[in-house]
């Protein structure tokens, strides 16, 4: 089945503060949804309650991935349906390998048929290869020390290893020099297929040269102020964002 | 002292069984000592309703069903309330004089061995339980190597305890520059409402090595009182790897005396603590000599409603001079009704130090980390093991014994699953 995720009417609040009021959005596999705004308009947490990060309150409205409401779900059971972010601030976490997390997280979403060691080994590999990622990285603790650039490679990674249905991606491209924007976006549309929807949360249009969207949204006061196509990031990138506060919704302007 | 003897018909089943004198008289000492001494006093653990001091040894029968409990190591020793179950030794270690034998053994066929050390040394200052250690010891494990033996393989011992309560006692003696590595595993067969009094005394010669590590994993049901105590001759080295997970109730120090210059004792110890459990851990180092060094490193973690308190206790005496000596304890609260004290306790009483000091911290699990885990997919119980893993890894790293290591894990995991 195709995959789709539907949003609707989505209103977030963190600790009693609205920072989401009514958004709506809907991806299907195969499809690349850009969403760009200002600073502080909500984008990273409409990502985080999408997977269900326990401080983000959903007040009203409602998630549904292939149809089912998972608002009220676990990050890990979102994940076991087949949905994936990757995070603007990665955590970093001691004594425990790359490898040996990405392991544990192949066999929880696969559990009837855990993986063996050594294909498991072999997709690895694979993927470190096709992401031009030195073989030690799966050695080293899980973000531990390493650079702004390396600590977004390994969220790819993980997208790559793990191959979800719906992917959230949160400014993976920011502070990657313009190599590694292109390695990542290679990676992401090497696994793009009818079975993958992808969101890309980004400030630069610079990426979405390489992985086109067929949709840009503008998220703006916590509302998806303008919708359109991929010509809506280029006009971003010549004129601001100022002119959609006025044209979408004068009373945004001031 | 009081004048009129207590009698302990414990003591006649010794002088009958042909025991030696020196060992009865120093059963009789301790006995007639323990009627003036009083329970030891933790800081902050009350053990007055743990019965430790009521408990009598049994008769270190062989459990009616066979101990199902074995050893991959070459060298081995497999006891059950201190009797040997079975014994191996690799030949060419034998033929170089290394023994590696149950204490009754040992009484019979080389009580010189056991005369210098065997009760006869004892925890500063005396208490009740250790005087009844003296008093009713009975069973347990002797290993000694002599002068310039240097063993590669670690050897095992393996203490099954159960149905009675037992004081085995565990005597290493290493002549100097002996150097080798021994891994103890204490656990409970059958019901585990049982009190233990076991000690463990090494005694390392000149320049000699030995790593212990020690994983207890007694049951649940289990009141323990388990000292343990090191005596470090000039140069000698000793590592100790503390896996403390078992017990209901349990009374542990780990001591180790760095009694002439140079010596020098590293520990890594991990204690774990699920359900009722309550733990009173004591590590120390005691700097007698000049230009000894010791480090320590401790991670707990609790979970349920156990309750643990770790003090980390470093001596420097005065005229013990260039010294150094770091302590570090952390532990990770799984659950809000779990309890840890924390208690680094530095006395130093010489000014001419190299280096002291110690770093303290309780913590609880990152709700961040096990969120970016659960974002992957993995189950809340399973990202937690992850982070305990990663917790203790510092630790884990340290430990060159990759069996003690899977089982350090596998208990975290089982602390985690309760
Ligand atoms: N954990 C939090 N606690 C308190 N306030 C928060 C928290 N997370 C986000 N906010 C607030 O919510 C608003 C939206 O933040 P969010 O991170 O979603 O913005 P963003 O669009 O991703 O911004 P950026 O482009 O800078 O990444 C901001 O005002 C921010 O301060
Ligand atoms: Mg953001």
């Amino acid at each position: 089945m195709r995959p789709s995720l539907e949003i609707r009417d989505l209103h977030v609040s963190i600790d009693e503060k609205e920072i989401l009021s009514g958004v709506d959005l809907s991806v299907q596999g195969g499809e690349v949804h850009a969403i760009m705004g200002p600073n502080g308009t909500g984008k990273s947490t409409l990502a985080s309650t999408l997977m269900g990060h326990p401080r983000y309150q959903v007040t009203q409205g409602e998630i549904l991935i292939d149809g089912v409401d998972i608002t009220g779900m676990k990050p890990d059971e979102r994940a076991r349906r087949g949905l994936f972010l990757a995070m603007q601030y990665p955590q970093e976490l001691s004594g425990v390998t790359t490898g040996n997390f990405l392991r544990t997280a192949v066999n929880s979403l696969n559990p009837d048929h855990p993986m063996p060691v050594l294909q498991f080994h072999k997709l690895l590999t694979e993927k470190m290869k096709l992401l031009d990622i030195e073989p030690d990285f799966a050695q080293r603790y899980l973000n531990e020390g390493f650079s702004g650039g390396e600590k977004k490679r390994n969220e790819i990674l993980q997208l790559a290893v793990l191959a979800p249905r719906l992917a959230v991606l949160d400014e993976i491209d920011s502070g990657l020099d313009i190599d590694a924007v292109k390695i990542v976006a290679h990676g992401v549309n090497t696994l793009l297929s009818e079975n993958m929807g992808v969101i890309i949360i980004t400030h630069y249009e610079r990426i979405l040269r390489y992985v086109k969207p067929h949709f840009v949204h503008i998220l703006i006061g916590g509302k998806v102020a303008v919708s359109g196509g991929p010509e809506l990031a280029d006009e971003l990138e010549a004129r601001g964002y100022d002119w959609i506060k006025t044209e979408a919704d004068p009373a945004l302007a001031e | 002292m009081a004048e009129t003897l207590v009698h302990n018909p414990y003591l006649t089943r010794c002088r009958e069984k042909g025991e030696p004198a020196w060992l009865l008289e120093r059963r009789e000492d301790a006995w007639q000592a323990s009627q003036s001494l009083a329970l030891p006093r933790p800081e902050k653990t009350a053990i007055d309703r743990w019965g430790l001091e009521q408990a009598l040894p049994g008769h270190a029968a062989a459990p009616q069903t066979a101990v199902e409990v074995r050893s991959d190591a070459g060298t081995h020793l497999i006891t059950w309330n201190g009797a040997v179950q079975s014994a191996q030794i690799d030949p060419a270690l034998a033929e170089l004089g290394v023994l590696l034998i149950g204490i009754d053994q040992a009484m019979g066929q080389h009580p010189e061995l056991l005369e210098p050390y065997l009760a006869s040394h004892i925890l500063a200052p005396d208490h009740l339980l250790a005087a009844l250690h003296r008093t009713y010891l009975q069973g347990g494990h002797l290993l000694y190597v002599p002068a310039g033996v240097e063993i590669d393989t670690p050897l095992e011992i393996i203490s099954a305890l159960g149905q009675e309560d037992a004081y085995p006692h565990t005597l290493v003696v290493l002549e100097r520059q002996a150097k080798v590595t021994l891994v103890m595993t204490e656990l409970s067969i059958g019901s585990s409402a049982i009190r233990v009094n076991s000690a463990f005394e090494a005694f390392l010669g000149e320049g000699s090595f030995l790593r212990y590590a020690t994983v207890q994993k007694l049951g649940a049901e289990v009141r323990a009182f388990q000292p343990r105590l090191a005596h470090l001759a000039r140069d000698a080295r000793m590592e100790w790897i503390v896996a403390q997970a078992g017990g209901g109730r349990v009374l542990t120090t780990n001591q180790t005396l760095l009694e002439e210059e140079g010596a020098s004792a590293e520990s890594y110890a991990v204690f774990l603590g699920a359900g009722d459990q309550v733990l009173d851990f004591q590590t120390k180092m005691n700097h007698w000599a000049s230009h000894t060094s010791s480090d320590m490193d401790s991670k707990g973690v609790m979970t349920g409603r156990a309750k643990a308190v770790y003090t980390g206790f470093t001596e420097i005496k005065k005229g013990a001079h260039g010294c150094a000596s770091w302590q570090k304890e952390k532990t990770l609260m799984l659950s809000d009704e779990c309890r840890v004290d924390l208690i680094p306790a530095l006395w130093i009483y010489d000014d001419d130090v190299q280096k002291a000091g110690h770093a303290a911290a309780a913590g609880r699990v990152n709700p961040e980390q096990l969120y970016y885990l659960m974002s992957r997919g993995i189950r809340e119980k399973d990202a937690l093991l992850l982070l305990v893993t990663g917790f203790l890894a510092t630790i884990l790293d340290r430990i060159p014994l990759a069996d003690v290591r899977d089982a350090i894990s596998e208990l975290a995991a089982e602390t985690i699953a309760r």
